[in-house]
Formats: C-alpha cells, sequence, structure tokens
C-alpha cells in the first residue's frame, strides 16, 4: 500500500456537550501530515468523543474541523476522507472478511479492475489473503483487528482514527500488534489519530501525543517532552509515575527553590517562567530520577526511613517515608547498587539533581471531581 | 366434540316427510288448522314427555333471539310461577342449531323458525312436548296450529308469525318501492345502502321470489340464476346482518332485506320507514318455541310454552317487536289497538295467498348453502 | 426416573406435552377426521376416507378466497412492516425510561378484549365517524368519506390488532444489534439508505422474519376484525371456516377449509425456518 496523500487535521476550539455534561471543552490540537497522533487520557476524559467528531458521528457544539485545508465540521460522516478503526472492530458479521475489506469501495465509483487491486492490495498489507472467506466469527481477535484495519485502509483516507483498537487485545499480541501497526503507518504513511487510556501505548507508538482529561486538552507534545516536562500534576502522573511534594515557591530567579510543606526543606527545582515567590506548588520528581546518597553533599537531599522494598524483576522499587510523604524510588536492578544493602527500617538519604525535580503550578481546577480523587488515592498509596 | 355426540348422529338419520312437498303455496294459511290440536286430543305422547314432573323447577334458560320479548314478559312468568328465568341469544337459525349441535347444553328452551324445527327434530335436538301440560294450545288460531314443518305441534308450539320482505327509509329513497324486482333493480342506484340478512334461506329465496319461482325450488337451474342474480347485487351491499336496526336509523343504510317486525322498530326512530310485502310474494314463518332435546328444566319449560300462548302474553310481545300473534284473543291485548290493521304485521288477505312457508330438506338447505356461500364470496 | 443429559427429570415436560396431546394434537385428529367424511341428510357427518370435500376446495370460489386472504395477509404483513419497522427503530434508540413508558403504550391496547378495540373502529371509520369528520373538518374532502365494511377497513383493523406482534421482535432484533455497525457503514462511505439496506436489515432479518411470521399467519385465519368492520365486501378464508360451520353447517367442508389454512401456515413456517436455517448455518442464526 503506498502513501496516496496524508493530510493534516486541525481542531479548532471544539466543545461538545451531551445533556449537562460537557464531553469536550474547547479543544483546539493540529495533526500534521503522516504523523502518528496518540489522544490519551483516562476513561471518560473526551478522547473518543474527539476522536467521533472528527469521524462524523457526533457534531460539535461550537469549534471547527479542519481537515487537509477544508471544514469538515458538519459533513457527513460517508463524505469525509477519514476512516475508523472502531474499538470493538464493528466488522459486519453477515459478510465474509473480504466482504468486508470490499465493502467501503462497493459505491466509490472506481472500476473494476482498481476496485479488485486495492481489494487484494488490503489483504496482502494486513496478511489475510488466505482468510478472505471465512466470516468475522470465524477470526481470532488479532486477525478481526487485522480486517478492521484493512477495511479502513483500502478507502485511503486522508486521515485514519483508531480507537483503542488494541484494547481487547490479550497482553502479549498487544504487544505485537503494536510493532505491526507503527510500522504498517510508517508504510502506508497515512496519517493516524490514535485514542488509548495506556500511557505506554501512546508512548511507544506516537510522533506526538495530547493528554485530555475531563474534556479539555491539558498538554500536546513529542513523548518525551510529555514525559519529561509534563506540565500539570495530572500529566505527570497519568504518564508514568511521580512523586509529589507540595510546597511554596521562595525564589523564581532561575532555578525555583521550593519551600517543603511538611519538612520545610528547601528544594531546589528546574526553572518554571510561570511561577513567582509565594505561588503554592507542587514539586514532582519521577521514581527512577532518585537516587541514594552516601553523603549530604548534594543539594537535594532528603532523609527517611524505608518501609519497603519490592524486587519487580528488571528494577527495585523502594518506599522511603519522608515528613509525611512516602517517597517512590525506582533503581535498575544491579547487585552494585547501594540500596540492595538497606534493610527495611533503615534511615536511609536519597537525592535527585535539580533539573529532575519539576514545578508544577497547582491544577487542581483543570482536573475534575473524579481526577482530584484519583490523585489522593495515588498519593496515599505512595506511587 | 364428544363422542356420544358423534355416535348420536349415526343413530337418528333424517327421516323424510311425505309432506315436504315443495311449493306448498300457503300451506298454513289455507289447509291447515284442520287438524284439531290440542290438549283434549288423544295422541300417543313422546318418550319424554311422560317423565315431565308436575312440580316445577325453580329455573328455566332460554336461548331465544336477542330482543325477542317483551321486556315485562319474563318478569311476568317469574312472578307468577315462581320460576327464575335467565335468557342467552343468538343471531340466526344456523347459529343456533350449530351451537345445539356442538353440545352447547343447559338450555331448556329454543325459538326455531318453522324449517329450522324440523331440522332440529331431524338432528335429535328437541324434546317431544307433553299437552297436557300446555292446555293454551287450546288458544293457538287453527291457521297455526300443525303446521306442515311439525304436525300435531309435536315438538313446537308457535310463538309469532312474520314475513320476509324489505323496508326502505323513503327519505333517502325516492322510488316507492314495491317487488322483489324494484329491490334488485334500484341497488345500483342506491350502492352500498343496502343490508340483507346474514342468513342463506332469506336470501337465496328472494331472488327466486324475484325470478318468480318458488321460495322452496330445489331445481338447480333455478338455485343457479338465482345465485348470479344475488353475485351481481352482492357489491351494492354494505352489510349483511341481521340487526340492522342501528344503520338503518341513522341512515348509514336507505334499504333492508329484513323481517317486518324489524322495520317496524326502526319506523319507531325512523317514522319514514316503509315495510313492503314485495308482490311477488314472499315467506312467511313462524317463530316457535321448542323444548331442547335433554333439557335440565321440562316443567318449568312446559310451563313457558303454556304461558307463551295467553292471548295476554301475546299481545303484550306483539305491541313490543311488530310480529303477529298466533293465539285467537290477542287483539284485545295490543297497545296501541291500531297495530291489529297494520298491514306488515297482519298481511291481508290476497297478500297472504301470495306467501310460502319455508320448507327444509337436506337438498334444499344444501343448494341454499352453496349459493349462499357464493353471494358471499362475490 | 430417567434424566436428560443437562441432569433435568424428563417428566418435567409432561404438563406441556398433555398439555399439547389434548388441546392440540387431538384437535387437530377431529378436523382431519371431519374433513375426510360427508355431510349426510341434513347435517349429520358420515365418516371415512372421503375425499369430495377436498376437490370441493379447487372450486375457484373457493381458492379465490383464499387468494383473497393472501392479499389481505400479505398487505396488512407488509403495513405492519412499514409502520412497525421505523417505531421498533424509534424504541430501541430511546433510553431506557422512554423506552419502557413507550413500550407501556405498545401494550395497553392488549389489555383490552380485542372485539371492543375492533369495534372502536367501527366509531371511527364510519361515515359519520371520526375519521371523516377530521377529515371534513379539515378540509381534506367535502363529502363524508366511507371506509367502514371496506377491505380497507379490514386492512386498518388487522394491522392495528397485530401491530405489536411485529414490533416486538423487530425492536428485540434492532436492539441486539450493534450500533456501532450502521457508524462503521457510514465511516466506509454508505449513506443512510445504502447502510439501511446493507447492514441494518440483513442483521435484523431474523427479526423482520419473525415479526411477518407473527402477523401474517394470525391474519389468514383472522375472522373477528373482517367479520366486524368488512361488512359485505370482505369474506376471507376464516369467515369461510365460521360460515361453514355456523351457517352452512357442513362441517366435513369446514374442516377441510381449515385444512387448506393449516397448509399455508405450514408452507409459510417451513419457508421460514429454512430462510433462518441458511442463516444459521452462516452462523447469523437465531430466530430473535
Amino acid at each position: 500500500m503506498t502513501l496516496k496523500g496524508s493530510a493534516s487535521l486541525e481542531l479548532e476550539g471544539i466543545s461538545k456537550s451531551f445533556g449537562s455534561v460537557r464531553a469536550v471543552d474547547h479543544v483546539s490540537l493540529t495533526v500534521r501530515p503522516g504523523e502518528f497522533y496518540a489522544l490519551l487520557g483516562p476513561s471518560g476524559c473526551g478522547k473518543t468523543t474527539t476522536l467521533r467528531l472528527v469521524a462524523g458521528f457526533e457534531q460539535p457544539d461550537e469549534g471547527r474541523i479542519v481537515l487537509a485545508d477544508e471544514e469538515i465540521t458538519r459533513m457527513a460522516p460517508n463524505k469525509r476522507r477519514v476512516n475508523t478503526v472502531f474499538q470493538h472492530y464493528a466488522l459486519f458479521p453477515h459478510l465474509t472478511v473480504e466482504g468486508n475489506v470490499a465493502y467501503g469501495l462497493r459505491h466509490d465509483g472506481l472500476d473494476k479492475t482498481t476496485k479488485a487491486e486495492r481489494l487484494e492490495e488490503a489483504l496482502a498489507t494486513v496478511r489475510l489473503k488466505e482468510l478472505r472467506e471465512r466470516y468475522p466469527r470465524e477470526l481470532s481477535g488479532g486477525q478481526q483487528q487485522r480486517v478492521a484495519l484493512a477495511r479502513a485502509l483500502v478507502k485511503q483516507p486522508q486521515v485514519l482514527l483508531l480507537d483503542e483498537p488494541l484494547a481487547a487485545l490479550d497482553l502479549k499480541l498487544r504487544k505485537a500488534m503494536q510493532v505491526q501497526l507503527k510500522s504498517l503507518q510508517e508504510s502506508v504513511g497515512i496519517t493516524f489519530v490514535y485514542v488509548t487510556h495506556d500511557q505506554e501505548e501512546a508512548l511507544t507508538l506516537s510522533d506526538r501525543i495530547a493528554v485530555m482529561s475531563d474534556g479539555k486538552l491539558l498538554q500536546e507534545g513529542t513523548p518525551d517532552e510529555i514525559y519529561e516536562r509534563p506540565r500539570s500534576r495530572f500529566v505527570a502522573d497519568f504518564i508514568g509515575q511521580s512523586n509529589f511534594l507540595g510546597g511554596s515557591v521562595e525564589s523564581a530567579n532561575g532555578r525555583v527553590a521550593v519551600k517543603e510543606t511538611s519538612t520545610g526543606a528547601t528544594l531546589l527545582c528546574a526553572p518554571n517562567p510561570d511561577v513567582k515567590p509565594g505561588d503554592p506548588v507542587t514539586v514532582a520528581i519521577r521514581p527512577e530520577k532518585i537516587y541514594p546518597v552516601g553523603d549530604q553533599t548534594s543539594s537535594n537531599v532528603v532523609q527517611g526511613r524505608l518501609m519497603s522494598t519490592s524486587y519487580l524483576g528488571s528494577f527495585v522499587q523502594y518506599r522511603i517515608q519522608v515528613g509525611q510523604h512516602d517517597l517512590v524510588m525506582q533503581r535498575q536492578s544491579d547487585v552494585d547498587d547501594p540500596a540492595r544493602s538497606w534493610a527495611v527500617g533503615d534511615s536511609v538519604s536519597v537525592g535527585w539533581n535539580e533539573d529532575s525535580a519539576l514545578v508544577l503550578t497547582d491544577d487542581h481546577e483543570v482536573a475534575g471531581e473524579e481526577d482530584r480523587r484519583l490523585l489522593e488515592v495515588t498519593e496515599h498509596s505512595g506511587l | 366434540m364428544d363422542k356420544k355426540t358423534l355416535e348420536g348422529w349415526e343413530r337418528h338419520p333424517v327421516t323424510r316427510r311425505g309432506f315436504l312437498t315443495a311449493g306448498a303455496a300457503a300451506a298454513f294459511l289455507a289447509a291447515c288448522g284442520k287438524t284439531d290440536v290440542g290438549p283434549q286430543t288423544s295422541r300417543p305422547t313422546g318418550a319424554a314427555s311422560g317423565s315431565v314432573p308436575d312440580e316445577l323447577e325453580a329455573t328455566l334458560s332460554v336461548y331465544n333471539w336477542a330482543d325477542y320479548v317483551n321486556p315485562k314478559t319474563y318478569p311476568a312468568f317469574e312472578k307468577e310461577y315462581g320460576v327464575k328465568l335467565t335468557e342467552d341469544n343468538y343471531p340466526s337459525n344456523e347459529d343456533a342449531l350449530a351451537k345445539l349441535k356442538a353440545g352447547a347444553s343447559g338450555y331448556d328452551i329454543v325459538a326455531p323458525t318453522g324449517y329450522m324445527v324440523e331440522i332440529m327434530i331431524a338432528e335429535g335436538l328437541l324434546m317431544e312436548l307433553d299437552h297436557s301440560k300446555i292446555p293454551n294450545l287450546s288458544n293457538l288460531d287453527p291457521q297455526f296450529a300443525s303446521l306442515p314443518f311439525d304436525p300435531g305441534n309435536r315438538y313446537s308450539v308457535p310463538k309469532d308469525f312474520g314475513t320476509t320482505g324489505f323496508g326502505y327509509r323513503s327519505k333517502f329513497v325516492s322510488e316507492e318501492m314495491a317487488s322483489w324486482e324494484d329491490f334488485f333493480s334500484l341497488a345500483s342506484k342506491y350502492s352500498g345502502r343496502y343490508t340483507v340478512l346474514d342468513s342463506p334461506p332469506e336470501v337465496v329465496g328472494a331472488a327466486l321470489k324475484m325470478l318468480g319461482y318458488s321460495y322452496n325450488s330445489v331445481d338447480p337451474k333455478e338455485i343457479s340464476e338465482a345465485t348470479d342474480v344475488l353475485v351481481k347485487f352482492k357489491p351494492h351491499v354494505r352489510k349483511l346482518t341481521s340487526s340492522m336496526r342501528e344503520i338503518m336509523i341513522s341512515g348509514e343504510a336507505y334499504i333492508c332485506l329484513t323481517w317486518n317486525g324489524e322495520v317496524g322498530y326502526v319506523a319507531l326512530d325512523a317514522p319514514d320507514a316503509v315495510y313492503v310485502i314485495p308482490a311477488e310474494g314472499t315467506e312467511v314463518w313462524t317463530d316457535n318455541y321448542s323444548i331442547v332435546a335433554g333439557a335440565p328444566h321440562p316443567a318449568a319449560a312446559h310451563a313457558f310454552l303454556n304461558y307463551s300462548l295467553e292471548p295476554e302474553t301475546q299481545g303484550r310481545d306483539t305491541s313490543y317487536h311488530y310480529y303477529g300473534g298466533v293465539v285467537e284473543g290477542e287483539e284485545e291485548f295490543l297497545d296501541p289497538k291500531s297495530i291489529a290493521k297494520n298491514p306488515s304485521v297482519y298481511p291481508p288477505e290476497d297478500v297472504k295467498a301470495k306467501l310460502e312457508i319455508a320448507q327444509a330438506t337436506p337438498e334444499w338447505t344444501r343448494m341454499r348453502n352453496e349459493a349462499w356461500t357464493k353471494f358471499k364470496a362475490a | 426416573m430417567g434424566r436428560s443429559a443437562v441432569g433435568e427429570p424428563r417428566w418435567l415436560i409432561a404438563p406441556a406435552l398433555i398439555w399439547i396431546l389434548v388441546f392440540f394434537v387431538a384437535p387437530l385428529m377431529f378436523m382431519v377426521a371431519f374433513s375426510l367424511g360427508v355431510n349426510e341428510g341434513f347435517f349429520t357427518v358420515k365418516f371415512g376416507v372421503h375425499l369430495d370435500q377436498f376437490k370441493r376446495l379447487f372450486d375457484p370460489i373457493y381458492l379465490n378466497i383464499y387468494k383473497d386472504t393472501l392479499v389481505m395477509a400479505g398487505t396488512g404483513t407488509l403495513l405492519c412492516l412499514l409502520i412497525g419497522f421505523p417505531f421498533a427503530y424509534f424504541l430501541a434508540t430511546r433510553t431506557s425510561r422512554h423506552r419502557n413508558l413507550l413500550f407501556l403504550l405498545v401494550i395497553v391496547p392488549f389489555w383490552t378484549s380485542l372485539l371492543i378495540r375492533t369495534y372502536s373502529w367501527v366509531l371511527i371509520l364510519g361515515e359519520q365517524g371520526l375519521l371523516s369528520d377530521l377529515l371534513q373538518g379539515i378540509g381534506v374532502t367535502q363529502k363524508p368519506i366511507d371506509i367502514l365494511y371496506t377491505n380497507q377497513a379490514v386492512l386498518v383493523g388487522v394491522v392495528y390488532d397485530y401491530l405489536p406482534l411485529m414490533v416486538f421482535p423487530l425492536f428485540v432484533a434492532i436492539d441486539r444489534m450493534d450500533r456501532s455497525l450502521i457508524e462503521a457503514s457510514r465511516d466506509l462511505g454508505s449513506g443512510h439508505w445504502r447502510t439501511f439496506r446493507q447492514v441494518t436489515v440483513p442483521l435484523v432479518l431474523p427479526g423482520i422474519l419473525t415479526g411477518c411470521l407473527l402477523t401474517f399467519i394470525p391474519m389468514m385465519g383472522e375472522y373477528v376484525v373482517p367479520t366486524i368492520l368488512g361488512g359485505a365486501k370482505s369474506f376471507l378464508v376464516g369467515s369461510l371456516v365460521a360460515n361453514e360451520i355456523l351457517t352452512a353447517i357442513d362441517w366435513p367442508f369446514g374442516a377441510a377449509v381449515s385444512m387448506g389454512l393449516i397448509l399455508v401456515m405450514l408452507v409459510t413456517i417451513f419457508l421460514y425456518l429454512r430462510i433462518l436455517g441458511r442463516r444459521a448455518r452462516e452462523g447469523l442464526g437465531s430466530i430473535f
């Protein structure tokens, strides 16, 4: 399958409410041609609704959707050059694999030869030629998923929308399909908009990620931007894990100094131009950025008591009580690591580089009621 | 259907009676009455009659045409005899026959028309009467006694008599209608405004009379001609029903093939309703009270039959339903007295001469039913 | 006590079996016996093996009655489908709260006697009825319209009476259908109409067939509605049976006419099962 022309997709201030629930709240984003773009968020965050707005199954209350410089906000779904891979595939049970894949070609006004070529090409792309006579119910989950892909790709869409396409598969198959999906996207070059709640999947596959919560787009960026520079507590927490320490800004000249609330210790953090002294902030530190400290030479060093040690194969996780906080530290499982000699109950010192401590402004207003509760739960569980 | 009934049919072959000759014009009007019937007549009684007890049972169940008795009559009987009476209704002779044949039990009295009495006797559905319990048989107008369908009144006593003609609303029908010819020929003009009885003999008979044949014809050619008349007539018929009173009164229908008393009823509310005994002649019939074979209350049933033959009962009922009484002396109980001079209730002699009484044979019945089905399906 | 594979005692089916034998098989056997008999004398049935009644059935008069009945039942079924489908679709796509209320509206008329419901149409369809008054009132016609005692009135009556029997299986089928399949079809370039034809109809076909079966069969044997609303114009197989049993008292022929009706129904059911059987082999099975 060759690239016939992928396109950009722009959402400008899109909102959609169902009754009193605002599912999508002024979302603006830009997907570049040929990009693998993930919409990431917990269930109910509005990512699927956003996708359905692009597909045309829902009409936005306000805002514009522009596909390849053409506004498609109110266009019927069958007129849009976007196609969808549905979460549960939505294969037509009364049609064979071939019938499903050819369905979208029926009325495209193509000549017979082109249709046949496109069909063969699509079946070949997803390696389904041998199964063409089968009915969907005679296929495994992975095979059904490939049919759903072929059925959408055969239409040569400008943008392919995928709604949690791997969610129904078991872990191993999901990993394998992730690889296939990525290489498929690279080979066909079509713009992919990929909805998922699985942050790892999003990080693995995407060129860029948009993190959504409570109908709002919180942050858009490349995987490493999202991971390394989360701009809100929600993003820092949802993408990977973070330790959160509350405090207020002491100074903000270049490096930000934050006075931690429970211990009164001053933490030196990465620069953040948006804060000024006195602001209540949250300091986020990734568990793997924390390391054991032998002497107290480093600036960001705290002392605490080791509460538990969890061996997780490739790495080891330590829970350390510091003041009122539980800090989680994650280390490669290396026998030479000094932390391996710790015993539960020991008094230990850990630290981190200033650049690893991110100052986040309080984003409780952004996060909804439910998310806030989630955050509290994670906080207490020490993650 | 229980086995007993099925066997019953086998055991009672149809009795063919010599008197059932077709075309016996004015059979009862001229010839009848010669047979002297009544309690004084010494005659062998049927098996059932001997077993009729003297003491009346407490209840009585009457299976009757709807609205066919003055509402005062039953209470008066109940009061006089101390019997509690209940009534069920049927819309046609055939319907009553079908129900009784199918084993409807518990009924004491049924009110079949003459030809149906004949059929019910043949089917073994009626009880032979004990004339000693019906002294009022002597009240019977001789012309209604011992009619051909039941010589000697062994199974039935007449209830009233009437004719099968047609009625029309002169407010809607400009022509003066007088014959079956008029009835059928105006059909296309008043298409959709006709109702006819939902009963084969009357309707087939009407066509036969129009063609100048006997009401009782069993000639296949004549029946076939009559059927053609009916099939052509059918598209103009609004409804086949024995209860056309409401739609005649409302003006939904203008012309109805029915019995005289029905038009009498319509005329109470629609004075422009006219009843016609067609010039070609038509059927005259009596409806009769009979006791159902195996009736649970035979003594009360006999008492009721006897009561029905009182001149007062007859006069009271005629005043209500406008069908002629069958006993002598009922005139003084008519209200208003003018009913006695109403030619549609009591046809004059010259009209009477052209009337026929239906006489059923298996063939007669079969031919009418076949013609009827063709008419209905048309 | 014998036990079936799933471990349930077999005698549990005895009440149902006895019910079927007493109230279905036995009467049917009577019917067969009657249909093979002949009327003798006035109305005495002589049993035996006579094919006279069945020969009579081939008289064009009677064949015509069957034809008229087929046309009426077929048209009625089609009308039920045309009216019932959008309604069932509407119902199936409502939230459950509204759905229950709407369902109630469909069911409530069923609590009233069929006879009363049918008679009420006399008041509506007569020339002095509500429909006529309404149409004159809004100026559609000048003269009273009079469709009472016509085949149209019979159609109105049967469609009204049997519509729920169409709506229920359709509702079940539509409700069970994965709504995302419609979106998938739209997504793949098909408009509403094509989606309806190529996705919705094939997927709810079992519901359509069941609904048609449930309405067609009682319409074939319908007696009450033509009697009340059809006046003299409507004489269908049900009326013929009633006429033969109640008026002509020709039970053998009445039984034979009924056997003809049973044959029509058996053919209908056979076709139904065949279509569904083929679908079942394709794995789209199930009656609902």
